[in-house]
């Protein structure tokens, strides 16, 4: 039922002493600046993080479609290699005379790329501060911590704060900085249909967890005199106060969930259908409940939401072509389907939504699949995307080349910190207020990548 | 630089090689420029130096080993040198100088005299770095290894902390170590030499030497200070740098040195020989960049507290000396702090650390003054001689929860010893006691096993479940197979498949219904560790593979936890979960490498874990206060190719293959190796172990597997996953560091004996008394375990007697082998937002406590109350029996639920709810005051955290 949920580790190492001299010990009190009054405030909007668990192959999402990139990607990638036939073309509205396709199984994706509405962020990874491959083969530039390992890079990505230990995610932060715009909604403006994740925890705002199905009820009350007894009398347990932490904390957690689930079930009752069809695969089902959730934003008073979804299954180690190829189908009609509905409730350059993953994966294959990489390619979705075009800096895809670790593992050309930072100024952060969101922005020389214009 | 030689005029004939720096000097003085003498063997008897970088950003250094240029006999002909990391990765090496960096090490004034003499120049980071010199082709010989320091005035970085270990001999062989003390202000410095105290990985090195002399000679040669045992002589002032030898019969010294030549000679007492290990400290410590002098300490229970309780704080001491930076951390007090402060030894508070402010990132700024009769200086000097502590005081314990001093960070942070718990109460257990024992070592309390236990005692259940026949999964799915209709009765009369329903009624039949309880918990335990899944392409359709995995699991849970690191590794549903089947060497014609993920996830997740951890499942800090890494990707790389060329056990097959066909590949038998598959390559594992070349991948797995299971965090990391399954989500250092100790060695010399470890872990004092009324006190019951408490209560039957539980992961979030990833369903480190992490606590079930699941789970407990778990043809009913009769006295009720169901710990306000609730439902109707007792039993705060 539920999408792979977060991953945390308790420590995470400073790559390099410069940066933080303060040492580890800043995890309890986290960053407390509050915010300005955001930029735009009439209006509503959404974004909808995507997670792609496990690290998402992105050289096949993407691959040179001219002979001589082509014939390059083939010889690298051997089995893993897509037939140029197959390749989807793309047409690049700020291309540099290169040409791409996208995989076969992007077909409703290449369409939205076409049309305008998808772009794609190349390269993008964690970053503690831009480095390049002599700095990083040279051993003494300061990288993230365990990278190449799913739980640390999940997180990091969830953070953006990959060189201090954050327990609040950069949707949660976001989250504490406009939740004021959602005055008078008792949902919280981070919502999650896939489980918990780092992402959307704040220092106030916590995600609020539903299941693609909705909120769910308490069942087994009938109205009959003797359930009403039982169901007054757990709800007299619930409001007990609790010395034990885990116990309040649960309790909390079932009476929120009560109130919340009376709220949301007549908020989604009050609004009319969506017509669009959404497929029967997990992503579907999760999207078309974020389609609902938004649809019923008046009802629920919301300004501000910020949705996580996820699908797992990314980590192809093995049986690649045919794993990734179903989750791409998965992926393509599923982001199709939500991008409809967006525009059937006539706010599509009113949502955002974006992928994230892990990291990406390594150019060479293992014989069946490819192991774990770092930076890789990510998807941006909605009416204001300034669609068609590859924004950030698009790597040499050659092994040893100036790119590369070794074995064909990108050094991120992006910063999660600077794809973040562009999508939270869309959302309606001033400049002069994105570092508390985002506290590493200001290494990094590109806050705006200028997805949106 | 120059060098020269300075013939020494004393007995042992030594050479002493140095080197002078042509710089102005210093305000600052700083120990550099480590030599050592003796002789070069092969093995573990080669030259070993040791040093640590401090500070931060880089330091450039050379390496040197010389041989052939000694004037003296048996000298080493053709030495190589080797400079390793903190990992024991090779980062630089060299044969013959001239090979590599000629013209750097002629520009640095440092060529050997000698062609065949090694030397390598390197810009380093911070950390501790080893040199070995060995002889070409294990060739021996008495050889020299340098390590000079090249910029010594260039960067912050500071070379320091040095030591060297070879093997001790007599006459001409024993250790001659030499330093130089630059500058022009004297440098306080502790020499000492180890052999007893010598231990790799948990057990002591063979052939160390057992009683080592030192002697501190100047450049003449005279004899400053000469030391057999440490605390013959100077044993306050050792005592004091915190860095005394941990044996008796190991030599210190302390000795403020102007700058100059020393050197330290190791003898063994009365001639006798062995390795040795000679260190020499710079008390003044080195200044990190911005010149501060890290201290430390682990805060642990204090005085009569009995307490789960600890925490770390640093102290960052100012350049200047004049004030400090504070951070803190803290975890599982047993309330909120009401106060914070540094003391003096002797109590005065000298500074009050929450009426400070703090930084934004949490820190806090002391600057010193006057505090009663103490000066600033005075302070400043207490610091430094380790006589400060921070304690935190709790309303519980106003004079304080927990506390430590601070010592100066030396990178060698170990555990604190912990204070013996208090004894178990004697005679035999109360209900109360043998239901909370039951809820720790079982799927659930029945009314009889309590009763068991209260009549037997701990000791003689234990035993008995020791000795129970194990309750298979895969002889329950062989069963459910065969008992299928033969032939199919489908139309198109395909052959019968086993099912993953099948799989999931041998898991629930066996937790619910199986005489070995106490094993099936603990391989459920395990099987959150050690994690196989059917969410995996590879499982799904494979319906046998997961319980021969799970078998393994169950049958290796009392045994040794290197069998069962074996058992899961070769184990063919694992190999299929991971990529570990069916692994194939390089291949560079194609470009592909072998598969990493289980190499990957052996260590990271298996085993070892990301970071260096202490007896008590802390993490070990480095010198400047980060934790330090257990492995890098170069050990992937080398343990990926270690794991090469298994593939699926083919019985009765006389030619097995790499790629059998589907009809030949075994589910329950161990993968076998098809060694042309192998890559036989030498490869870099697990702490600078390099396997040679060739091996047969039996040989290269089990010294793969051998290494990792020596590690010393195997102990920590998976006792301490052990102990949250099975008692609290937050045990206090003593307790892991009690079951560590045991995993460690059993009693026997055994290292890793799983059922030595489980009895240690429900018999110690946290577990059987433990800290009921703490705010973070036991763990939220999984939603499964919450299931067959349930069921286990009231003896649930089922027609067929199978308990075929159905949904369970749709409905809990949580079902055996359905984990979403290799991470389990819940981290073993997750702490829930708020209050939970506010105090440092750790929550890891209720990562998959949300809004959600905690309806549905509460409605999935509804159905097994009214309806019956199951399909409607083999319903699994509750029987309610002798509640049914007390339901007239709806006390009597709700106290035998608390007794069966909560060991007695309901508190009185949620009893009288409960009483108040069931007096409300008519009395001729005792069914439905029964189940809604249940009900809100099963579903309240109070009985989800079991404690």
């Amino acid at each position: 039922m539920t999408a792979p949920t977060t991953r945390r580790t308790f420590i995470r190492q400073a790559a390099c002493a410069a940066l933080t001299t303060t040492g580890i010990l800043n995890t309890i009190f986290d960053l407390r600046r509050l915010s300005a009054a955001p930029l735009d405030t009439s209006d509503y909007k959404a974004l909808v993080c995507l997670f792609l668990f496990g690290g998402n192959d992105a050289n096949n999402v993407i691959v040179p479609h001219d002979n001589s990139g082509y014939a390059s990607y083939a010889a690298a990638r051997g089995i893993l290699a897509i037939p140029q036939a197959s390749l989807l073309p793309l047409t690049l509205q700020n291309g540099d005379g290169r040409d791409f396709g996208f995989h076969p199984n992007l077909a409703e994706l290449q369409a939205l790329f076409n049309q305008g509405k998808l772009g794609l962020v190349s390269n993008v990874g964690t970053l503690v501060a831009p480095v390049t491959r002599a700095q990083y083969l040279a051993g003494g530039a300061a990288v993230p911590p365990q990278l190449f390992s799913h739980a640390d890079q999940s997180v990091q990505w969830q953070t953006s704060v990959p060189d201090v230990i954050s327990k609040t995610g950069w949707g949660g932060r976001l989250g504490d900085m406009l939740q004021s715009l959602n005055a008078g909604s008792k949902i919280s403006l981070n919502i999650s249909i896939a489980g918990t994740n780092t992402f959307e925890v704040g220092n106030t705002v916590l995600p609020y967890v539903v299941s693609p199905t909705g909120s769910v009820g308490l069942a087994g009350f009938d109205g009959s005199a003797n359930a009403n007894v039982r169901l007054q009398a757990f709800k007299d347990l619930l409001a007990l106060p609790h010395n034990n932490l885990f116990e309040q904390a649960y309790a909390d957690t079932v009476s929120r969930s009560i109130a919340a689930n009376d709220l949301l079930t007549s908020a989604l009752a009050g609004i009319p259908a969506i017509q669009t069809v959404f497929p029967t695969s997990s992503l579907g089902q999760q999207l078309n409940m974020i389609a609902k959730l938004i649809a019923a934003r008046n009802n629920l008073s919301m300004k501000r939401q910020i949705f996580f979804c996820s699908v797992g299954g990314y980590d192809t180690h093995g049986d690649q072509l045919t794993g990734q190829g179903n989750l791409f189908t998965e992926l393509s009609q599923g982001l199709n389907a939500f991008y409809n509905a967006t525009v059937e409730l006539g706010i599509a350059s009113q949502i955002t939504t974006f992928t994230a993953s892990d990291f990406g994966r390594t150019y060479p294959t293992n014989g069946s699949g490819s192991d774990h990489g770092w930076g890789s390619h990510q998807f941006v979705l909605g009416g204001a995307v300034q669609g068609g075009r590859l924004f950030g800096t698009f790597p040499t895809l050659a092994v040893n080349g100036p790119d590369d670790t070794g074995q064909g593992r990108w050094i991120p050309t992006t910063s999660v910190d600077e794809f973040s930072a562009t999508l939270a100024t869309w959302f309606g952060v001033a400049a002069s207020d994105l570092s508390t969101v985002l506290p590493n922005i200001g290494r990094f020389a590109h806050p705006n990548l200028g997805i949106f214009g | 630089m120059r060098r020269f030689f300075s013939g020494a005029g004393w007995a042992a004939g030594a050479a002493l090689v140095c080197s002078i720096i042509a710089q102005p000097a210093l305000a600052i003085s700083g120990a550099v420029n480590l030599s050592t003498r003796m002789v070069v063997q092969t093995g573990d008897n080669v030259l070993i130096g040791g040093f640590i970088v401090y500070g931060s950003g880089q330091k450039k250094i050379a390496v040197r080993a010389i041989g052939p240029s000694l004037s003296i006999a048996g000298k080493l002909s053709d030495p190589i040198v080797e400079l390793h990391d903190a990992a024991g990765n090779i980062i630089a090496s060299n044969d013959n100088w001239r090979s590599t960096q000629e013209t750097e090490i002629i520009n640095a004034g440092l060529a050997p005299a000698n062609d065949l003499e090694s030397a390598l120049i390197a810009t380093i980071n911070t950390g501790p770095y080893t040199v070995v010199v060995r002889g070409a082709n294990n060739a021996t010989g008495i050889g020299v290894m340098e390590i000079y320091d090249l910029d010594p005035d260039g960067s912050p970085a500071r070379l320091a902390n040095i030591s060297t270990r070879g093997n001790v001999l007599t006459g001409d062989n024993i250790m001659i170590g030499g330093f130089i003390v630059r500058g022009d202000v004297p440098k306080r410095m502790l020499v000492r030499a180890r052999g007893p105290s010598l231990f790799l990985n948990g057990s002591p090195i063979a052939g160390r030497l057992m009683d080592p002399t030192l002697e501190l000679r100047d450049g003449n040669g005279g004899l400053i200070k000469s030391n057999d045992n440490w605390r013959t002589d100077q044993q306050a002032e050792i005592a004091a740098s915190t860095i005394a030898p941990t044996d008796d019969h190991e030599p210190a010294v302390v000795w403020t040195l102007p700058p100059g030549n020393y050197t330290t000679i190791v003898r063994g007492a009365n001639n006798t020989t062995g390795i040795a290990l000679v260190e020499m400290y710079d008390l003044d410590q080195p200044p990190s960049a911005d010149g501060s002098t890290l201290y430390i300490t682990e805060l642990r229970p204090q005085g009569a507290a009995t307490s789960q309780g600890s925490g770390t704080a640093t102290l960052r001491l100012a350049a200047d000396g004049k004030s400090a930076v504070i951070s803190y951390t803290y975890s599982n007090l047993t309330g909120p702090i009401t106060g914070m402060h540094v003391h003096a030894a002797d109590g005065t508070i000298l500074f009050d650390i929450d009426a400070a402010t703090p930084q934004p990132d949490g820190s806090l700024i002391w600057v010193f003054t006057q505090v009663g009769n103490f000066s600033a200086t005075d302070i400043l000097n207490m610091i430094r001689a380790g006589q400060t502590y921070v304690n935190i005081h709790t309303a519980m314990y106003p004079t304080g929860e927990i506390k430590g001093f601070f010592n100066l960070s030396t990178g060698a942070q170990t555990a604190p010893v912990p204070s013996p718990p208090p004894a178990l109460p004697a005679g035999t257990p109360t209900a109360a006691a043998a239901g909370r024992f039951l809820s720790q070592a079982t799927f659930g309390a029945t009314d009889a096993l309590i009763a068991q236990v209260q009549s037997q005692g701990y000791d003689a259940f234990l035993n008995a479940q020791f000795a129970a026949p194990m309750s298979s999964h895969l002889a329950f799915v062989d069963a459910a197979f065969a008992a299928l209709p033969s032939p199919s009765p489908s139309p198109s009369a395909t052959p019968n498949q086993p099912t993953l329903t099948m799989t999931n009624d041998a898991w629930w039949t066996n937790a619910i219904a199986g005489q070995d309880q106490l094993r099936q918990r603990v391989a459920f335990a395990l099987s959150e560790t050690l994690v196989v899944s059917i969410n995996s392409a590879g499982l799904a359709n494979r319906p046998f593979a997961l319980p021969a995995y799970y078998d393994v699991l169950v049958r290796d849970a009392f045994a040794n936890y290197r069998q069962l690191l074996e058992d899961v590794t070769l184990n063919p549903a694992m190999g299929a979960y991971l990529n570990m089947l069916q692994n194939d060497k390089a291949n560079p014609s194609r470009g592909t490498l072998p598969n990493e993920n289980y190499a990957r996830e052996l260590m990271q997740l298996f085993s070892i874990g990301l970071y260096d951890l202490n007896l008590d499942g802390g993490l070990t800090l480095s010198s400047s206060g980060f934790p330090i890494s257990t492995y890098g990707q170069n050990e992937i790389l080398g343990t990926a190719a270690v794991l090469t060329g298994w593939t699926y056990a083919q019985p009765g097959s006389a030619n097995p293959v790499f790629f059998p066909g589907p009809a030949a590949q075994s589910w329950r038998d161990p993968m076998i190796n098809i060694a042309s598959h192998h890559q036989t390559d030498a490869k870099n594992i697990l702490n600078g172990v390099v396997l040679p070349a060739n091996q047969t991948a039996a040989q290269d797995l089990k010294a793969t597997l051998d290494t990792i299971f020596n590690h010393p965090n195997v102990g920590p990391f998976i006792c301490r996953q052990l102990i949250e399954r099975l008692v609290t989500s937050n045990p206090s250092p003593g307790y892991v560091y009690r079951v560590v100790s045991v995993f460690n060695d059993n009693g026997q010399g055994v290292r890793g004996d799983l059922k030595a470890v489980v009895r240690a872990i429900l018999m110690d004092y946290d577990a059987r008394v433990g800290f009921p009324a703490a705010q973070g006190a036991g763990h939220a019951r999984e939603p499964v375990v919450r299931v067959t408490n349930l069921l286990r209560a009231f003896n649930a039957t089922s027609p067929s007697g199978k308990y075929s539980v159905r949904n369970g992961y749709a409905n809990l979030d949580e079902e055996a082998m359905h984990s979403p990833t290799v991470f389990n369903f819940f981290e073993p480190d997750y702490s829930a937002p708020g209050a939970i992490a506010a105090a440092g606590l750790k929550s890891p079930e209720f990562e998959i406590t949300t809004d959600t699941t905690v309806i549905s789970a509460a409605n999935f407990l509804r159905t097994a109350i009214y309806t019956g778990l199951g399909p409607s043809s083999d319903r699994i009913t509750l029987i309610l029996g002798d509640d049914l009769t007390r339901a007239s006295d709806p006390a009597g009720l709700v106290d035998h639920l608390n007794s069966l169901l909560m060991a007695g710990s309901m508190s009185s306000n949620t009893r009288n709810i409960l009483i108040n609730a069931v007096t409300q439902i008519p009395s001729n109707n005792p069914t439905e005051r029964v189940r809604t007792a249940i009900y809100l039993v099963v579903n309240s705060p109070e009985f989800l955290v079991d404690k």
